[in-house]
């Protein structure tokens, strides 16, 4: 039976009617072809876009407010200047400070930039991720105490010896134990490193304000900040976790971050393989 | 009447169809569009056609409707949508009725 039916002959309307749904169909996916054809395009124009900001902020930005930088660095500590007044003093400090964090912004800005277009040039060698997460918590355990806050490192025993880029990943481990600081208000932090087969894991545990569903697939992109970030933190650039995750991925490792809710407090993670190189 | 300006607007409307119909059926477009009378394909890579025949809006028609025939309703929304750049600069009139 069913051999007759294949068979059997097709006749003319039922072939004029696949005929004219394969028409719609490939008409679909060529529809959907252009879409996306144009949303790629916009794509480029604004990559373009963001290639000739990034361009503008490096040379043109960055040098005005290095510039300023300089002349103050000059004014104050040039003795063929004469000594500078007492009541000059303080602002031309000041404006040295505020200049030297600008440059900083800007630097960090560029960097996060470059990490996230693929075009940063890592130093990669073999480091210790114990000696660099040891000290930047001890670093870090003073700001902790300016704040009223406890900052606890625990290391599991083990070797945590990897190819990697140790400046890089020191300010990614810095900005993740920074990042926690900023948002705790009360309570403490806990860092714990541990090595798992042939992956090291670092987390940073607080105390602190939580992570929302909303902000959570936001938390690692760049300019992905809590929306009440700025009360909590006024110098929030919101660049501080996309660099971590730039720099963590280009050592093909990964980071996520648990939270039970708003103010239940984080626990941030970053898994780097010791293979990595 | 259609003015000698307007007629050299006819290939490239022709082009067009054909252009947008190869999009969804591929090569199949140009074979079905040179069964068409009075279409004469001189460069399928570069879209040149030539019409002939005394009336251009007809031989539009009827690779309108060869379409149509072939791929149903939908490929004369496909045509329609093709052409309709090019209709603008063209009087009512000169409009072929199967694009309207």
């Amino acid at each position: 039976m069913a051999e007759n039916d294949a068979n059997a002959q097709i006749s003319s309307e039922e072939y004029k009617k696949v005929t004219e749904e394969l028409y719609k169909q490939n008409l679909e996916i060529v529809r959907l072809y252009k879409q996306v054809d144009h949303l790629n395009h916009e794509l480029e124009a604004a990559n373009e876009g963001q290639t000739d900001l990034i361009h503008i902020i490096n040379h043109q930005i960055k040098g005005y407010l290095a510039k300023a930088r300089d002349i103050f660095s000059e004014l104050l500590s040039e003795p063929s200047y004469g000594p500078v007044p007492l009541a000059a003093k303080p602002m031309l400090e000041e404006g040295f400070n505020s200049l030297t964090e600008g440059v900083d912004f800007v630097q960090k800005f560029l960097t996060v930039a470059n990490i996230e277009r693929g075009t940063f040039a890592y130093n990669i060698q073999q480091i210790d991720l114990k000696k660099i997460v040891t000290e930047i918590s001890e670093k870090e355990k003073e700001r902790a105490k300016e704040k009223g806050l406890s900052l606890e490192l625990v290391v599991a025993l083990g070797d945590y010896n990897m190819r990697g880029d140790a400046s890089q990943l020191s300010q990614a481990v810095r900005n993740l134990i920074d990042n926690s600081i900023k948002y705790t208000p009360t309570g403490g932090l806990k860092v714990n490193l541990e090595r798992g087969g042939d992956k090291i894991l670092l987390s940073v545990a607080d105390t602190g304000l939580g992570i929302s569903n909303e902000l959570k697939p936001k938390l690692f992109t760049k300019g992905g900040r809590g929306k009440d970030s700025l009360k909590v933190n006024v110098n929030s650039t919101g660049y501080g976790l996309s660099f971590v995750k730039g720099v963590v991925g280009a050592h093909q490792g990964r980071v996520w971050a648990d939270s039970a809710g708003p103010n239940q407090g984080s626990t941030f993670y970053m898994e780097l393989p010791v293979s990595s190189n | 009447m259609i003015v000698m300006d307007k007629l050299a607007q006819f290939p490239q409307i022709a082009s067009r169809i054909i252009k947008e119909q190869e999009l969804i059926i591929g090569p199949l477009a140009w074979i079905e569009a040179q069964k068409v009378s009075d279409i004469k394909i001189i460069d399928q890579k570069q879209g040149q056609i030539d019409l002939g025949g005394t009336d251009p809006k007809q031989v539009i028609d009827r690779l309108v409707a060869r379409y149509d025939r072939l791929f149903g309703r939908a490929s004369r929304e496909v045509s329609k949508e093709a052409a309709a750049p090019l209709l603008v600069s063209l009087a009512p009139d000169d409009i072929p009725s199967s694009l309207r």
